[in-house]
Formats: C-alpha cells, sequence, structure tokens
C-alpha cells in the first residue's frame, strides 16, 4: 500500500512538473544563445550557495564549484570546448599540434594582457604549467596527466602529458587549467595571497573585492583580447546564501538576478511563476547505485546485487530524482554523450519482484536483510523511494543522511553497502571510471567499488587512450558489458542542476560539470 | 558587590572549560576529516596523514584539549583552517554584526512586549486580552526560520522595501531584527501581564488610586517600575538566546554574524572556528547574566542583599518603594 501511495505521488509529481520538462528544453536553447554584444554600466549580482575557498583553485591544489565559478571570469585557458558539440576551438592558444602522442605544441596568441598590461608569453604559460599546475596539483586532474612544458619561443608552448589521450585537449579547456604569469602572482603577494586577491589573470573580469563572508566583486576588462566578447555587465558582484529557498526569495525581490546550484525540487517548485524564469539542465552526470563488492558485506554476493536491481523501480526514481524531467538512465554514461551506450533495454529495467525474492533466497536471505547508504540529503526523496522499492523484498535499507564532509569520508572509508555517486563524462576524459582501475587517481577514493579486475583497468586505460572515437565507443560497450554482467552498479538517471533567473536575463550557459557560467549574461 | 562580581566572573572557568570539552568531546565522534576538508577530495592518504599531522589532530584528543586551552588563556583561539587568519581576528567583526541584531531585536521584542503585556493586563478577561495572547503566542509557536522566509517574502519579494539578504545597508538589519524579535513578543507579554495583574493589586496602587491619580499616572508612574523587574530578567536570557540562536536565521538572511560563522565552520568541520565562536558565546551569556544581576541592584538597591547573599538567586518581585 506504501509503495503504491510513493508511486501515485511520483505520478501526480510528474504530472505537476510537466512544465519542468518545458523549462529543461528552454534551457539547452538558452545554452545556445551567443554570448553578449553589448556593454552596458549595469552590475549582475550571482547567488552562490557557499564561500568559495580559494579564488585560484590551481594555486591552492584544489577544485571546488564556486572557486570555479568565480575563477572563470578573472583567468583564461589555453584552449575552449564548446559544452553542445565537443570542439575544440581556441583560447589564449590560436592554434595545437600534435607532435607526437605525448606532446603538444601550442602557438600562443599576441594580444593577450595580463593583469599588469604586459602580453602574456610562453615563458608565462611553462611557468604556470611546471610550477603551479605539476608542483601544486599532483593529487588532481591539473597536475595529474600533465608531465610538464618548455617555452619554445615567445609565442609557441610545447605540453608534455603522461599519458596518450585524445581527450587531454578538452580537459586543457576546464576552468582549473587557467594559466597566469609569475610576474602577475609575485605582485599580488606571492602564490598563497594571490589565491585572496586574484590580481591576475588575462580574464574577462578583473578582481576587485573580496569582502569575506558577504561578497566578491570583479569588474569589467576593457582590455581584453577577444573581439567576439562584450561583456554586458559592468561588475560582477557573487554573493553567498546558503539557504537555496533564501537564494530563491533573493531573486524575486531583485536582490540577486541568479540563483546558483538551486536542489532540482526546489527549482521546478518555480517552474510557472512569472517571477522569476526557472532552468534545469542536464549537465552531462549520470547518478549510479554502487555496491559496495568488499568481503564481508551481503552486497558482495552478486546474487544481493541482482535482486536490489530487479526491485528497483527505475522509472519512479528517475522521476522523483529528476523531477519529472529525464527518464531513467539506460547505461553508464549520459544520454547527450557521444559515448552514451544503451546497455539495458527496457525489459530488463522492469521491477520483478517474485525473480528479487528468489535471488535473495539462494544468497541465504530468505527472510530478509538490512543494508546501509549514506547521502547527502539534497537526495532524501530518491532514497525514500529505493528504501521502499526493497522493503518489497524483505531489505530494510537504514538511511543515514548526512553532509558533505561525512559523506566523503564514508565513501573513502566503505562504510556502507550502497551508495549513489555520479559520474560526469560528456566526453572522453583522462580521469574517466574512477572506481573501477586500480589507480583511482580522481574524486572520491571509494572503499567498496574499487574492487576491479584486471581486465576492467585494461579496458578503461584502453578506452582514455584509443585515438579513434568510434573504437573508444566499442571498448566502452566492453565495460558497461562487464559491469553489468557483474551488476557492478545500477544506473539511475541523469542528473539535473537548477538555477533560478531574473525573468530579464539571457544568456544562462554553464561550465564544465554544470556549473554556472557567470560572464555569458546579458539582458 | 566587587567580590561578588569576581566571584561570578570565576564561574567562567568552569563552563567555558566544560563547552569547549564538550565541542572537543563531539568533535572526536563527528565523521569529517577536516584535514581531508582542506586538502579535497583528490588528495592522497598520505597527504591527509601529513595535514593531519601538521593540524596536531593525530595527537591523543587530551593533549589537544589541554593545548588549545592553554593557548586560550593567552588569547590565542586558534587559526581557522579555512583562511589560515586567527580565529579572534575573525569573530570580533562578526559578534559586532550579530550583537547589533540581537539588540535590535531584543529591543523590538520588549518593546512590542511589554506595549501588549500592559495593554493586556489593563484590559483583562476582554476580547482584546485575548487577540493579544493569541496574536503573540502564534508568533512564539511558529518557527524563526519560517517567519524569517514568510517576512521576506513580504517585505522584500512584495513590496521591494527591505533586501532579502545581506547587511550592505542599515535597511538589511531590518528583517533578521523583526524576526528574532517577534518570535520573543509573546514570552515578554505574558511575563508583562501577570507582573502587572499583581503590581495592580497591590495597596500602594489602591492608594495612589484612592488618592485621585489618573489611571495612566499609577500605571506609568507606580506599577511600571516593579512590572519591569522579571522583564528585565527575560531580557537577559533572551540576548543571550538571541545570540546564540541566530545561527539558523543569520544563514538564512545571509547575514555575517558569529551565527553563519559557526555554521559554515561546523559545515567544513573547522573546528578552531567552531570552538572560538562557541567559546565566545559562552563568555557573552555568562557576562550577559552578570550584567542582568547587577542592574537588578541598580533598579531596585534593596535587592543587593537578597543577590549578593544568594548567588545569583533572584526574587520573584519586589516591594514598591
Amino acid at each position: 500500500m506504501r509503495f503504491r501511495k510513493i508511486a501515485a505521488f511520483a505520478m501526480a509529481a510528474t504530472m505537476m512538473l510537466s512544465t519542468a520538462v518545458s523549462t529543461q528544453a528552454a534551457a539547452v536553447g538558452a545554452n545556445e544563445d551567443p554570448a553578449n554584444t553589448e556593454k552596458t554600466d549595469e552590475t549582475i549580482t550571482i547567488a552562490l550557495a557557499s564561500e568559495p575557498t580559494t579564488l585560484a583553485p590551481s594555486l591552492s591544489g584544489t577544485a571546488a564549484n564556486e572557486a570555479q565559478i568565480v575563477s572563470s571570469t578573472l583567468m583564461d585557458t589555453l584552449v575552449r570546448q564548446d559544452k553542445v558539440t565537443n570542439e575544440i576551438t581556441p583560447g589564449l592558444a590560436t592554434a595545437w599540434e600534435w607532435v607526437d602522442d605525448t606532446h603538444c605544441k601550442f602557438t600562443l596568441r599576441d594580444d593577450a594582457k595580463c593583469y599588469n598590461g604586459d602580453t602574456l608569453t610562453a615563458e608565462d604559460v611553462a611557468w604556470c604549467i611546471n610550477d603551479v599546475w605539476v608542483a601544486l596539483n599532483a593529487t588532481n586532474d591539473t597536475g595529474m596527466f600533465v608531465a610538464g612544458a618548455v617555452a619554445d619561443d615567445e609565442h609557441t608552448v610545447t605540453i608534455e602529458f603522461n599519458l596518450a589521450s585524445p581527450a587531454l585537449l578538452g580537459m586543457l579547456s576546464w576552468t582549473n587549467f587557467h594559466v597566469f604569469s609569475q610576474a602577475d602572482v609575485e605582485a599580488a603577494g606571492g602564490m598563497e595571497q594571490a589565491t585572496k586577491t586574484p590580481f591576475i589573470g588575462t580574464g574577462r573580469y578583473r578582481f576587485v573585492e573580496w569582502k569575506t563572508t558577504e561578497y566578491i566583486k570583479v569588474e569589467r576588462n576593457e582590455d581584453y583580447w577577444d573581439p567576439d566578447y562584450a561583456g554586458y555587465f559592468k561588475e560582477i558582484v557573487f554573493k553567498f546564501i546558503g539557504e537555496p529557498a533564501s537564494r530563491e526569495a533573493n531573486v524575486e525581490s531583485g536582490d540577486v538576478d541568479v540563483a546558483a546550484d538551486m536542489p532540482v525540487i526546489q527549482a521546478s517548485a518555480f517552474a510557472e511563476s512569472d517571477a522569476v524564469k526557472t532552468v534545469l539542465y542536464n549537465y552531462g552526470q549520470n547518478g549510479h547505485l554502487w555496491y559496495n563488492m568488499t568481503e564481508g558485506h551481503p552486497t558482495a554476493d552478486i546474487n544481493v546485487r541482482k535482486a536490489i536491481d530487479l526491485a528497483l523501480d527505475f522509472d519512479n526514481i528517475a522521476i522523483v530524482g529528476t523531477a519529472g524531467t529525464a527518464q531513467a538512465a539506460t547505461g553508464y554514461i549520459d544520454f547527450g554523450s557521444y559515448y552514451h551506450n544503451d546497455t539495458y533495454t527496457p525489459e530488463e529495467r522492469a521491477v520483478d519482484i517474485d525473480k528479487a525474492k528468489e535471488l535473495l533466497a539462494e544468497a541465504g536471505y530468505e527472510d530478509g536483510l538490512t543494508l546501509n547508504t549514506t547521502y547527502l540529503a539534497e537526495t532524501e526523496t530518491v532514497h525514500a523511494v529505493i528504501k521502499e522499492c526493497l522493503r518489497q523484498i524483505g531489505i530494510d535499507l537504514v538511511l543515514n543522511p548526512t553532509d558533505v564532509p561525512t559523506f566523503v569520508q564514508t565513501a573513502n572509508s566503505g562504510d556502507y553497502d550502497i551508495m549513489i555517486i555520479g559520474e560526469w563524462m560528456t566526453d572522453r576524459i583522462p580521469s574517466a571510471f574512477p572506481f573501477i582501475r586500480w589507480d583511482n587517481i580522481h574524486g572520491f577514493h571509494m572503499g567498496g567499488p574499487q574492487t576491479t579486475t584486471d581486465e576492467l583497468d585494461g579496458l578503461v586505460h584502453q578506452f582514455i587512450e584509443e585515438k579513434d572515437d568510434e573504437t573508444a565507443l566499442g571498448i566502452l560497450q566492453q565495460i558497461e558489458q562487464i559491469m553489468k554482467d557483474d551488476c557492478m552498479v545500477s544506473n539511475l538517471y541523469p542528473e539535473v542542476k537548477g538555477a533560478i533567473l531574473n525573468p530579464d536575463l539571457k544568456g544562462f550557459t554553464t561550465l564544465e560539470r554544470g556549473y554556472v557560467c557567470p560572464y555569458n549574461f546579458y539582458k | 558587590m566587587g567580590r561578588y562580581i569576581v566571584k561570578r566572573l570565576l564561574l567562567l572557568i568552569p563552563i567555558l572549560l566544560g563547552v569547549s570539552a564538550i565541542i572537543f568531546a563531539l568533535k572526536t565522534v563527528t565523521p569529517g576529516d577536516p584535514a581531508r576538508q582542506i586538502l579535497g577530495n583528490d588528495a592522497t592518504e598520505e597527504q591527509v596523514q601529513a595535514k593531519r599531522d601538521e593540524l596536531g589532530l593525530n595527537d591523543p584528543v587530551i593533549v589537544q584539549y589541554f593545548r588549545y586551552i592553554a593557548g586560550v588563556c593567552h588569547g590565542d583561539f586558534g587559526e581557522s583552517y579555512r583562511t589560515g587568519e586567527p580565529v579572534l581576528e575573525e569573530l570580533v567583526p562578526r559578534l559586532a554584526t550579530s550583537a547589533k541584531i540581537t539588540l535590535g531585536a531584543v529591543a523590538i521584542g520588549a518593546i512590542l512586549g511589554v506595549l501588549l503585556g500592559v495593554i493586556s493586563a489593563l484590559k483583562k478577561y476582554t476580547w482584546v486580552d485575548s487577540l493579544v495572547l493569541v496574536v503573540s503566542m502564534f508568533f512564539q509557536s511558529v518557527p524563526e526560520f519560517v517567519v524569517g522566509l514568510v517576512l521576506i517574502m513580504i517585505f522584500a519579494v512584495n513590496l521591494h522595501w527591505l533586501p532579502a539578504s545581506g547587511i550592505e545597508t542599515w535597511k538589511g538589519y531590518i528583517l533578521p531584527m523583526l524576526t528574532i524579535g517577534v518570535s520573543s513578543i509573546a514570552n515578554y507579554t505574558r511575563i508583562t501581564r501577570s507582573s502587572m495583574l499583581e503590581v495592580l493589586g497591590e495597596d500602594y496602587i489602591r492608594t495612589a488610586r484612592a488618592k485621585g491619580q489618573t489611571e495612566s499616572k499609577i500605571v506609568m508612574r507606580h506599577a511600571m517600575r516593579n512590572t519591569m523587574i522579571p522583564v528585565a530578567q527575560s531580557i537577559g536570557t533572551h540576548l543571550g538566546n538571541a545570540l546564540g540562536g541566530g545561527m539558523v536565521l543569520e544563514t538564512v538572511f545571509s547575514v555575517p554574524g558569529v551565527g553563519k560563522y559557526i555554521v559554515d565552520a561546523i559545515t567544513a568541520r573547522n573546528y578552531p572556528s567552531v570552538l572560538g565562536g562557541a567559546l565566545m558565546i559562552a563568555i557573552i551569556l555568562v557576562v550577559i547574566n552578570l550584567i542582568v544581576d547587577i542592574s537588578f541592584v541598580v533598579i531596585d538597591p534593596r535587592l543587593k542583599t537578597t543577590i549578593i547573599a544568594g548567588g545569583a538567586k533572584k526574587p520573584k518581585k519586589a516591594k514598591a518603594a
């Protein structure tokens, strides 16, 4: 009875939120908007969910949502990547050429000005790569795949990578691969001080002020090198408003123009409001339910994992998880990616309680069992549905809602039976499949799903390094088939992010991983 | 009196030891590694352990605790894991912000509460009395968080009179003050009403009436002073509660006060900031209570004997002068 109630609620939610689907479609359209073409003296205020800990992530050896958003206004990357087509376009580099599998030569533009007015040179780029990316970021993406750089002449720099992969160029467009000069960093007071007062970079905007706990202010760079970019707003002010309801109210009141990082359920509630514009957008990350396959956990038994997979009502989970904006995942990779495979047929996604109970009995759990999961509060409703699904087959799922630090610690320690963690992959990335490779070099060092095989690990590396996209797609199919056969993970749904905007605002675009892009807005 | 103040200030020591010990104990059982928080998810286990060594987190808790206490004794509340700045330096401006909001909120609550309490007492058992009690109880029973959001919807979203968050201008202080203030009106109203009813039944009030004094003069000149003694006591308590309990509201209104500072620090497992903020609030609470006790003596010097002889014990009411 309780399950039927949840299902009914989910269906009702689908109907109520059908408008949100059209909002998502609008969002995709908005992503294709050209950047603004005129300058004004207006200010745009963007409310972030929390205050960044640094304004120059690579100098701090870290990357966090808010820091990426703010620093994207101040600094540039060597190349850019179209978020829809994945096409690589010029940034600070006007051209690039692979010398061999691991060396790429970049020709720099000669009109990009550093904060101090000097032209950005190959020496500057080489210093940034060697002394910042590599030296300070050895354990994250920024430095993990780069061996170093050499300035060939004033405008040419060659970067050496420590693996061969066509995905490396796209990676250089991410905000943590910003480039800035040593002279700027020293003038700003050194590396540590530059993370707080980043008077550095060649970006669209210039740092003005960071008033801790209140706001960060940046001002349009009138000497920006890109003639195609105007910078509609003279100033961008970032405020920190932790409470989502308060962020939304600030947009409605006109105190703020953009409320970033809104939980999808809350954002979708405003889909029909005339007072604000709601944007719900898919950013290329599928949510996956990982099974802890470590010895001693019931989920180490494949029959338990398969039983859970058969008990999960993927359609309703997707409805609740995406506020009705997306269908259940049919593969590991997001629908929008070139690398998406339909690993599961609709029939394979159907709920089969009887079969699930049989499998549990085979595993020796005919009287049921208790499992635990830890999750962030924003996925509370998804976990409520999963708990109800598992109750149908006699599994009591203990729910442990928590905050980010505890979530990370639980993931690292492997102190869970099942856990939802998403993976972002719109294009091939060097750090793909972190949980099923031996080196596990990126993201959560999961205690459980890190169980893998030489075969899987080898396939992951082949997938990353393969030059031909179609061949890579074939390799990916093999990886997904192995994961499916072993039921290592249940693919749930494409994760959706939300933002609330001033209704007059246009030009909503995103950075990598769905971070709101702060500099393309206009009216 | 001097000895009494010193005695009360000495009580700070066990209170602060207790508060810090409790927070240290919570720190040991709270999941989430501060070193991992600082270094990010990409850091290796070796890097995390090195950071834990650097922060002294691998030492026994008792060693960490006494090291911290020794620092506090020298005015060193530690450095924020997040910014690397001394916690005390970060706390001072935030305390000033929180203090402004707290004082404003208490003033709003006390003024409106006393006014309504007096009206309620003078119109006892009438519909006015009932209405005042119902309205004030309503504001007390609705969570401050909800009151805050409703006030934002009314004054910021619909009327556009006040900002929905931040304190860039004086207008930004109004909604947080109002939210905390209206939630305490019921308390002041109830105390004022009962106290006023009691005082109005006293012989000296009857005498004043018999002398032909006007009702307004009786209330303002004779009844009000004695009515205010329990109200003053309540103000002291409310000051402490408002300061310590402003965490959620400071988050809702995005006010850079000590409450938001502690909430953000908890989320980031920034324990020096959590400890510093909590200890600072504890110190302020003790000092406020001391000031309130001393204020009783100022209001009615005859209470000097009672309070000082009986420690913190206070009488329910005082006889009229």
